[in-house]
């Protein structure tokens, strides 16, 4: 990708509150078009960088850089830029259509636009017969769907969201992963945290993943599962699959009644470790397959935890 | 054309709170209970009035005429009993009057005069005793042989009367009456501002509380939502100042008659509303700071507490001001930003208030909305991020501090 597809680049950016460093050089750039992830276990700054991001506290040093499709700009481009906070927040006691007609016109859209706009995103949201309602009426998952509207209403060419699939039920959060790449196909660039590393998976096409503020990984989600990843096998039958432990070809390995779960060393293929496996070894099942986010999120945090604590 | 933030957020305010339930309900209950509480000793007056005490009078002297003629017949009525005087206690409890007494020579002798009742009670004491007392120096001077005239001469009691030296000045009774115009607007100005700037605080915790900030914050700047917090609530005070004033004008075309042409100074009203207005800038921006310091009500520190109290402070520079309105405690008060709107108020229904002092009251209001509106801004940008545990002096001394 060249360079003018980078709406947003964050350059060693650095942020310390009572002495503690929340964020510590952190880099990394999103480009039109695609999703970002920032992942990270609690309390590792992705809220913090989000926050910055969105210009609403200042980083200590580094720079944030935006180069949306009308122009770089010094500041945040709060006009051509969507937020959706971790904690939602919506007036309680105002109407669905007034509160969205409000917050585009912050962002400088007039009311007439950002009613019909409006309206096409209710319905497409199953919610056009709520825009009369008072917000607190909404249930929770309607009440996300109102904040994603208004995070993209004045149609941004950069989006941020913090948490955006957190209190979602399994129905929503697919509507929501939908919504999120279709603006990204729409040319957007989208920038998202969170904790839920299959819709992470899912969804985003790179990820930066970030432990107590500093980079771990930063990359595309497939190269995390290639470098990060050698294959995960499964072996389900009565075995026996112990003598599996010493081979060259095992990273690690853990046994439960009638199955055998076996980490191959990275460029160990699924046909070598197959052919691995002893005849004699009585197997029902074999599956091979690349570890998922989650593992590989889990397997990161616990070294850099490990770390920490060699480190004290 | 495109509308500035600060104006989008005003209008936001002001058409959320007057479609709002609560501030509506507020709007209509607030006259009405001002109409309670000012009109409810007046209302008990007119109740307890129809009440009339009733007392026999047994007569030795022939007094009887000029004590029913010296007794309010408003408030006593007397009836001469002129039976057996051991029947006279049957005759009260029968009648259901409130008592008896006996006019004789021990009383124009001793001016002691002994009222009979059942439990020992008097009712409409006042007006008896001033009809008793009428009663003896009547009797007594015409004992002596004086005419009426040198009776009333006699009794007449001093009375200070002030005369104004200026032509211009108003009389004392205009005077009075100009005094509690005065103080009544000045209690206005107070409810309005205490009532919109605690709601203007109320709005900003609530933003914060529901994190709505964020979503602001993503979009404005922080000295653009403050402006217009503070211009939209203003707005509202003004509607709700309007709506009053309506209706306190209602009230006074058919039911009072105050010649409010006369009490108020209709010339000195522009610049009563120009300090009314400051200083309303200027509590509403102590108000929301206050609001964007804590992360809710309940925990609202010694600061905060503080700053919510500081409009108290008028209730101690205003009496004297009133009592003393060319004096050091209402110069002082004049010049102080948190009570000058209010003590300029008073002032100005009583006295003519110095030029110099007005100047110099204006500049330093002006001087102050300007440092703690700026200070207001740099404490809100940081406190209205800030959740979970209220700011402390240090924490909001350096926020200040922070460009």
């Amino acid at each position: 990708m060249g360079a003018v597809s980078e709406i947003l680049a964050v350059r060693s950016v650095d942020k310390t509150y009572a002495q503690r460093k929340v964020v510590d050089a952190v880099s990394f750039e999103v480009r039109a078009g695609e999703v970002m992830g920032i992942l990270g276990p609690n309390g590792a700054g992705k809220t913090t960088i989000i926050r910055m991001i969105m210009g609403i506290i200042a980083p200590d040093r580094g720079e944030i850089a935006y180069n949306l499709p009308d122009g770089p700009s010094r500041g945040v481009p709060k006009s051509r830029v969507g937020y959706v906070p971790e904690e939602r927040g919506l007036y309680k006691d105002t109407r669905v259509m007034d509160t969205l007609v409000y917050l585009a016109g912050l962002k400088q859209v007039d009311p007439v636009t950002a009613r019909a706009r409006a309206r096409v995103w209710l319905e497409r949201m199953d919610l056009l017969d709520w825009s009369g309602a008072r917000v607190d009426r909404l249930s929770k998952g309607m009440a996300q769907k109102v904040q994603l509207i208004a995070a993209v209403l004045h149609e941004p060419g950069l989006i941020v969201m913090d948490e955006p699939f957190a209190g979602l039920d399994p129905l929503n959060q697919d509507l929501f992963k939908e919504e999120v790449r279709r603006l990204a196909a729409g040319g957007a660039a989208v920038l998202l945290s969170s904790h839920q590393m299959n819709l992470v998976e899912e969804t985003c096409d790179r990820i930066f993943f970030l432990h107590r503020g500093s980079r771990v990984f930063y990359g595309d989600t497939d190269d995390v599962r290639a470098r990060f990843g050698g294959f995960k096998a499964v072996l389900r039958g009565p075995g026996p699959f112990t003598e599996l432990e010493r081979s060259p070809l095992v990273a690690s390995a853990g046994f439960s009644q009638g199955s055998a779960v076996f980490r191959l060393k990275p460029g160990v293929t699924p046909a070598r470790f197959a052919a691995a496996v002893s005849p004699d070894a009585v197997t029902d099942e074999i599956t091979v397959a690349r570890p998922t986010l989650h593992d590989i999120f889990v397997g990161l945090a616990r070294e850099v935890l490990d770390d920490d604590a060699a480190d004290a | 054309m495109t509308m500035p933030p600060t104006l989008k957020v005003a209008i936001w305010e002001i058409m959320r709170n007057l479609r709002s339930r609560e501030f509506v309900i507020g709007l209509l209950l607030s006259p009405l209970l001002m109409g309670v509480f000012g009109g409810g000793s007046w209302l008990l007056e007119r109740l307890d009035r129809p009440q009339r005490a009733v007392y026999y009078v047994i007569d030795h002297i022939e007094a009887f005429p000029r004590l029913r003629e010296a007794g309010d017949p408003e408030h006593l009525e007397f009836i001469l009993f002129t039976g057996d005087p051991g029947d006279v206690r049957d005759r009260v409890e029968e009648r259901g009057a409130h008592g008896h007494l006996v006019l004789n020579e021990d009383f124009v002798e001793t001016g002691r005069l002994p009222v009979y009742s059942l439990r020992g009670t008097l009712t409409r004491e006042a007006a008896l005793l001033e009809a008793v007392d009428g009663l003896l120096r009547d009797y007594r001077a015409r004992l002596v042989g004086l005419d009426l005239h040198t009776q009333q001469w006699l009794a007449a009691p001093a009375t200070l009367v002030p005369v104004a030296l200026d032509p211009g000045a108003a009389d004392p009774a205009l005077r009075t009456a100009r005094l509690a115009a005065s103080a009544g607007l000045a209690l206005f100005l107070g409810i309005l501002i205490f009532t919109t700037a605690s709601m203007l605080f109320t709005s900003t915790l609530q933003e914060k509380r529901t994190r709505m900030i964020e979503v602001l914050l993503s979009s404005i700047e922080p000295r653009h939502l403050l402006d217009g917090k503070v211009f939209g609530h203003s707005g509202l005070a003004l509607i709700q100042g309007a709506i009053f004033i309506v209706v306190g004008l209602l009230a006074n075309h058919f039911h009072f008659r105050l010649p409010l042409g006369q009490l108020i100074d209709v010339a000195s009203l522009p610049l009563i509303g120009f300090f009314a207005l400051l200083g309303y800038l200027l509590f509403a921006s102590l108000f929301v700071a206050s609001g964007a310091m804590i992360p809710d009500l309940e925990s609202a520190g010694n600061v905060q507490g503080t700053i919510m109290m500081l409009p108290f402070l008028n209730v101690i520079f205003v009496p004297p001001a009133i009592g003393n309105p060319d004096g050091f405690v209402a110069t002082l008060g004049t010049l102080l930003p948190i009570t000058s709107p209010f003590v300029i108020m008073v002032r100005m229904g009583l006295t003519t208030v110095p030029v110099a002092e007005l100047v110099a009251a204006a500049v330093l209001l002006i001087a102050s909305q300007v440092v703690v509106g700026r200070a207001a801004a740099r404490v809100f940008r940081a406190g209205m991020l800030m959740y979970g545990k209220p700011a402390e002096l240090k924490e909001i001394w350096r926020w200040i501090r922070t460009p």
